[in-house]
């Protein structure tokens, strides 16, 4: 359910159609987030989780793709 | 870069002359939740039903809390800034362009310092960064051109409330005082800033493929969007005691009154690109 609700935010950015979007498709490196985007991203997982995400844990690679940030983020 | 010209060499003389240490800043014992920190008009909610809703006190706390995201948000993105300036310095020779970025790197140092005391003597902290930046390719000249152009808006933005709030007696004095320190130097680095980005818009946007023009127009309108969101921060809103902050932010962010004042605030930096063709022409493509 969680994680629907991340892959419809990521396809309501428009940049990728839902049957193009895997678990492991490279959200950054294939641009279908910009780095504006990251910050509404992640408002959108702390909103999810309910509480705010320690900026220590922001690190290059950490939003690489939805398998990576439901395992870093969403303890999923 | 620009050369030595009059007006570069007017604004290190003007630097100079005001890098005296700060000696009318008077850090009152206690601020805080209960005391207006920020006018009222340039609350988040303001001109909504949410801001309707709220009661003096909670006003007054909220705009604590938001007066605490303005500073922090000023601290990062001088922050960035710097970290952008310094590599900047002294290219090839002695020349007038890095020298008056000495003077700026200067100016900035000393405006997170006065916005970090603000934060941690009176809230304990400084609200999180949440900017990224991915790496990417860039066409010739794209990269600098959109450093600067990046950090005119932001700065623009901020010097219109710098300006409102330096002159409201309903603050206290200390933040009155940061906000016309803030706007006094930053007087100087967007007159710097709007000739910067438009001399590095004649020198490089000519030679660049159509649509890495467009994807420069895409990017600022975009970083002007992300600029005012973060106008919005849920852990201000949480620190207020707002119930569901997150949903607050989306609420706000949807409203037509916020976008009006966005739209208002964000007029003359917008006109100014578009004299400049910067950005396209209201309604072009």
């Amino acid at each position: 359910m969680i994680r629907q609700q991340l892959r419809d935010w990521i396809v309501a950015q428009g940049r990728v159609a839902r049957g193009d979007l895997e678990d492991d498709t490279p959200l950054l490196e294939d641009r279908l987030i910009t780095s504006l985007q990251v910050v509404e991203l992640i408002l959108f997982l702390e909103a999810l989780r309910g509480r705010p995400i320690d900026a220590t844990r922001l690190v290059p690679g950490c939003f690489r793709d939805i398998d990576t940030i439901a395992r870093n983020f969403l303890e999923l | 870069m620009t050369q030595a010209t009059p007006w570069l060499e007017r604004l290190c003389r003007i630097s100079a002359a005001q890098s005296v240490p700060d000696r009318a800043c008077a850090w009152p014992q206690h601020l805080g939740p209960d005391d207006w920190c920020m006018s009222p008009e340039l609350l988040s909610p303001y001109g909504t039903a949410m801001y309707e809703a709220l009661d003096e006190r909670q006003r007054r706390r909220l705009g604590f809390f938001e007066a605490v995201n303005f500073f922090s948000l000023n601290i990062w993105g001088e922050r960035q800034l710097i970290a952008g300036i310094a590599p900047r310095l002294y290219p090839q020779d002695c020349d007038a362009t890095s020298r008056y970025l000495q003077h700026f790197l200067a100016e900035e140092n000393r405006h997170m310092a006065l916005f970090a005391e603000f934060c941690g003597r009176y809230a304990g902290k400084v609200y999180r960064q949440k900017t990224w930046r991915v790496p990417r390719a860039h066409a010739e000249g794209e990269e600098e051109f959109l450093f600067f152009a990046r950090v005119l808006l932001f700065e623009e933005i901020v010097d219109r409330y710098n300006v409102a709030m330096s002159g409201d007696s309903r603050l206290p004095p200390i933040v009155r005082h940061i906000h016309r320190t803030h706007h006094g130097d930053e007087s100087r680095h967007l007159a710097f800033g709007r000739r910067t980005v438009v001399e590095l818009f004649e020198r490089h946007a000519a030679r660049w493929a159509p649509e890495a023009l467009a994807r420069v127009r895409q990017e600022l309108e975009a970083f002007l969007a992300a600029s005012w969101r973060e106008y919005y921060n849920p852990e201000a809103y949480a620190d207020a005691g707002l119930p569901d902050p997150y949903g607050c932010r989306l609420r706000l962010l949807a409203d037509d009154a916020r976008q009006r004042h966005h739209a208002a605030f964000s007029a003359d930096s917008v006109a100014y690109l578009r004299r400049h063709g910067i950005l396209a022409a209201e309604g072009a493509q």
